[in-house]
């Protein structure tokens, strides 16, 4: 009975919006046309430490992943472990400091323990209407936002009902992988509702760097996607969204294995309440479900197939991990006189499971035996997160100011049974715990004159430990290839951060500065646990790690720009950025004669993995009459000397690289580009690229690459 | 020209900012030393009859009057105890438990097993040769060359005690390998031997107390106790280790590995 009516919800605004297509009833005059999707968004957005990248800057340039472009942006980073995935980092903030979600928070939770999957890596690129990249706690909206937030705006803007059919065809060739891709997306729509369905492919091969050496970086992926939407009235818009995004054998050469199979399906609805003629008010609600199924193996690698010295057996290794993440959230604005208040409140619960299972194949006194073990990576691992946020702005002449106030509470638990206790200590043992988290924003902007403000943004973002740093059992998750033991105990992470900005446009000249300085107490990261509690279960793994809190640490830097437009065709634009990030006191093991010998404390020791200083350079020139525009960047990246002694990381060599490619657009809807990245061909790497499986030897990044990619949109 | 003199001014102000971030970024990295005091250094030695071990020549006899030589040796030992003359027992290896020795990786030869021991007379150490059974778990090695050492699942599961591997000449004066291997044992119906037979298991490991004198840790030094295993006991004292009798692989012949283990007992001294 239940089904039914389910099934009856479902088809009703499909109905609508199948019936609304088709008809023509509706003249344009009688519906009123939505200013925008976007309900909540304040509008001191400017005066956060914000930027955007927009789908056209995606479209046309050779991207994998999303985390590629990102790394173009000022102190913005990414971890490189293959072809494919790259995790963000931004401002020396990583994996779960950072809320990455889709629109109104859709969070989506990796498979992968290894980081294969990072949340970006299942939204394609060719989706994308916009990134926005928060670098701090200040967008506490939509979610916990400890350290920075990165929202992917994927649903059709205004233009969806103003197009009737389109069609939109994105295809692109990279030379040095041997690489194609083509998405299309088909859409239909009158002024009351559209319908827009796409899909796309992706079939790159082996990367070559800049010394000719290839690298097993190959990767297969597909998607699927639908968007529905439907206005009822002049103030309601209801939408409907699903995608689907499926990888195959995704190799990973710096990971003990490599993505076998990675399906991932994202359903959303929203429904948002306007009022045209009072901007301030609204209201909306919204739900999501996301599923990831991820399998890794390494059956790729020669020891799964044939002996390897030094090891006298054959190893393999199996891993399958299911997450889900369901949510919600509620969010209404309005306005008091000069005060404008935001309120809301969201909810979403994340589940985790996954099994590892090993098989050891050896040849003894003639006979071969097989000895096999499965393991618990997760076991039905949940957190719930229930937030409620409130916010206000006030401006009053030049002066301009915004507060967000969120509280958390996060509820996680485990259905783990493994006890480890030693020395009359329990140093792992699942219960439930549940946490309160305290979180909130002031950004305050002045405007010193027409052309120059000033701003000051100080808040508190805090985090409980993610399903990661709680509940994983005995898998290389680090850089440092140590196997990770969660820890269900952990304290929340807790991020002091103040930016300073200053934006001035002097004439011709666009130009901006931030300064911050960010503190986190209870700092989560990995500490070495002694072999006599527990030995590391994945093949390379020197030693167990658990995470645990650091007491304090701390981040500084900068990011500046300024963009030239020299005439009116010709612009010149320049970004530099860098973080300084220490633990004023942390305890380092000591080795001798490869065996660990005890321990000291080490005063402010480099947080590791950050990256290095970094300046970009481009330059541009629009042919208007032969509609060509060329562009030439460089990127100039500084060595990393700043190393972390406790983690015993290497430091990283500078290197310098550029990018060339010219768009020709011959008629509005087509557009084609081409050139080469990494145009001089350089043999390099990046801080912060993970080392070749059992050698000391960085993953090099792709040589010179030719590409062309071709975009029609009618 | 206004407007130039006031771009001017904001490089210059950009630039201020810049060397101040440089300024606060030179401050360095202090290191407190490592303390080393108290520490204790086991060190293994390979001996046949008082002489240290000599690989790969035909050069030894046992008691059984078997000729044999010796290619490599590989084994645990666990659960290491100090017995202080006041009574108390010290468990030293509180970081790392388990050592393994491989006399292809000299390296290995030395265990660093703590700092901070208290300081005067012990009577004795003992440890486990091998490991205990809760110890004794599939895959807790996973890299080589400990991972080496596994010993099949069927077979009991866990990791070999020991591989003392060689050739003796057999009473036809035949060159043969043998693989004197010890770990969990099985018992089979009939003793027929076949892994389908296989009815229970028997965990062969054994506590070693090494002859010798009584040992001193001093005080802000680092103390070194000599262990030396005396391959040839492995063969004699109490039982006679015959390889005509037993061959050449025993990994699943509980008695020959019963033997070992009652001839174990006494491989070791302190030196």
């Amino acid at each position: 009975m239940s089904k039914k009516y389910m099934l009856k919800e479902l088809l009703l605004p499909l109905g609508l919006i199948v019936i609304s297509l088709i008809s023509n009833a509706q003249t344009n005059d009688s519906v009123f046309r939505l200013p925008v999707f976007e309900v909540i968004e304040s509008p001191l957005q400017k005066n956060l430490p914000l930027s955007r990248i927009n789908a056209s800057q995606i479209e046309l340039i050779p991207i994998n992943d999303l985390g590629e472009i990102l790394r173009r942006e000022s102190n913005v980073s990414g971890i490189r472990k293959g072809g494919y995935a790259i995790d963000p980092i931004v401002r020396g903030y990583r994996y779960s400091q950072i809320n990455v979600f889709l629109d109104d928070g859709i969070h989506i939770e990796g498979g992968c323990p290894n980081r294969m999957d990072p949340v970006m890596s299942h939204v394609e690129p060719e989706l994308i209407q916009q990134i926005e990249i928060v670098k701090g706690p200040y967008l506490l909206q939509y979610g916990p936002s400890p350290s920075a937030s990165i929202r992917l705006k994927t649903r059709p803007g205004e233009m969806a009902f103003k197009k009737g059919f389109g069609v939109k065809s994105i295809t692109g060739y990279d030379a040095n992988r041997n690489g194609l891709k083509q998405h299309l997306t088909l859409s239909g729509s009158n002024e009351r509702s559209f319908i827009r369905v796409g899909g796309g492919i992706k079939n790159y091969g082996n990367y070559t760097d800049g010394k000719g050496r290839e690298w097993k970086s190959s990767y297969h992926k597909k998607d699927i996607s639908a968007d529905v939407g439907y206005k009822a009235g002049k103030s309601i818009l209801t939408g409907f969204s699903y995608k689907g995004s499926f990888g195959r054998d995704v190799l990973f050469p710096a990971l003990p294995m490599d993505e076998i199979e990675d399906n991932t399906h994202i359903f959303s609805g929203y429904f948002n309440h306007s009022n045209p003629l009072k901007p301030d008010q609204s209201f909306s609600v919204s739900a999501y479900h996301t599923r990831v199924f991820h399998l890794m193996d390494n059956s790729f690698r020669p020891q799964y197939s044939m002996i390897v010295p030094p090891n006298t057996g054959i190893m393999q290794a199996v891993a399958s991990v299911n997450t889900s993440t369901t949510g919600g959230r509620v969010a209404f604005s309005h306005a008091v006189q000069k005060l404008k208040f935001s309120h809301g409140a969201d909810y979403r619960i994340t589940k985790k499971d996954g099994t590892r299972n090993m098989l050891m194949i050896m040849e003894m006194d003639g006979q071969t035996f097989t000895s096999g073990k499965s393991f618990n990576l997760w076991k039905e691992s949940v957190i719930n997160n229930s937030g409620a946020f409130s916010g206000v702005e006030w401006g009053y002449k030049r002066f301009e100011v915004s507060s967000i106030l969120r509280f958390d509470l996060n509820q996680a638990s485990s259905g783990d049974t493994l006890l480890i206790e030693k020395n009359e200590r329990t140093w792992f043992e699942s219960k439930p715990v549940d946490q309160f988290l305290i979180s909130f924003a002031v950004n305050s902007s002045y405007k010193i004159s027409e052309k120059t403000s000033i701003s000051l943004g100080i808040a508190r973002g805090q985090r409980s430990g993610d399903m990661q740093e709680r509940y994983i059992k005995f898998l290389a998750t680090g850089y440092d290839r140590y196997d990770y033991l969660g820890n269900p105990d952990l304290k929340p992470e807790t991020n002091f951060q103040t930016d300073l900005m200053l934006r001035s446009n002097p004439g011709k000249v666009n130009f901006s500065l931030n300064l911050f300085r960010s503190q986190i107490s209870d700092y989560i990261t990995g500490s070495l646990v002694p072999p006599s509690v527990a030995r590391p279960v994945s093949q390379g793994a020197p030693g167990v790690k658990q995470f645990n809190n650091i007491d304090k640490a701390v981040l500084m830097g900068f990011e500046a720009s300024a963009d030239y437009a020299i005439s009116t065709n010709t612009s010149l634009s320049f970004s530099a950025g860098y973080t300084y990030a220490y633990f004023p006191e942390i305890e380092r093991i000591t080795f001798e004669n490869n065996q660990i010998s005890g321990t000291e404390m080490i005063k402010n020791d480099p947080i590791p993995e950050i990256p290095a200083f970094e300046a970009m350079f481009s330059l541009s020139h629009h042919f208007v009459k032969v509609k060509i525009k060329p562009v030439i960047s460089f990127r100039a990246v500084a060595c990393q000397n700043h190393v972390s002694l406790d983690a015993y990381e290497e430091s990283t060599p500078s290197y310098l690289i550029s990018d060339f490619f010219v768009t020709y657009t011959p008629f509005r809807k087509i557009s084609i580009a081409a050139g080469a990245n990494n145009l001089f061909n350089t043999a390099y790497y990046d801080h912060l690229n993970r080392r070749l499986l059992g050698s000391t030897e960085k993953l090099f990044e792709p040589g010179r690459t030719l590409f062309i990619n071709l975009k029609i949109d009618f | 020209m206004k407007q130039q003199i006031n771009n001017a001014i904001y490089t210059r102000k950009l630039f201020l900012g810049l060397a101040l971030i440089l300024t606060i970024v030179t401050s360095c990295t202090e290191k407190k030393p490592a303390e080393t005091s108290n520490k204790l250094n086991l060190k293994f030695s390979h001996k046949v009859d008082n002489n240290n071990l000599i690989f790969n020549e035909m050069i030894y006899t046992n008691a059984a009057g078997n000729n044999y030589e010796v290619t490599e040796v590989m084994y645990f030992i666990s659960d290491l105890k100090l017995h202080h003359s006041d009574g108390r027992t010290i468990q030293p290896a509180q970081w790392d438990d388990i050592h393994y020795i491989d006399t292809n990786i000299p390296s290995t030869f030395d265990w660093i097993v703590g700092k901070d021991i208290p300081t005067g007379l012990y009577d004795s150490l003992t440890f486990t040769f091998g490991f205990s059974q809760a110890r004794n778990q599939s895959f807790m090695f996973v890299n080589p060359p400990e991972v080496n050492m596994a010993w099949p699942e069927v077979l009991g599961g866990g990791f070999h005690y020991l591989m003392l591997n060689g050739w003796w000449k057999d009473l036809q004066d035949v060159r043969r390998p043998f693989n004197f291997h010890l770990g969990i044992g099985q018992i089979y119906a009939n003793n027929s031997g076949q892994i389908s037979d296989i009815t229970g298991f028997v965990h062969n490991n054994f506590t070693v107390r090494p002859a010798g004198e009584k040992l001193r840790i001093e005080e802000n030094k680092e103390n070194v106790i000599n262990l030396v295993m005396h391959i040839e006991s492995w063969f004699d004292t109490p039982l006679i280790y015959d390889h005509n009798i037993w061959g050449g692989a025993i990994m699943q012949n509980q008695e020959a590995m019963h033997m070992a283990a009652i001839n174990g007992r006494d491989i070791f001294s302190i030196e």
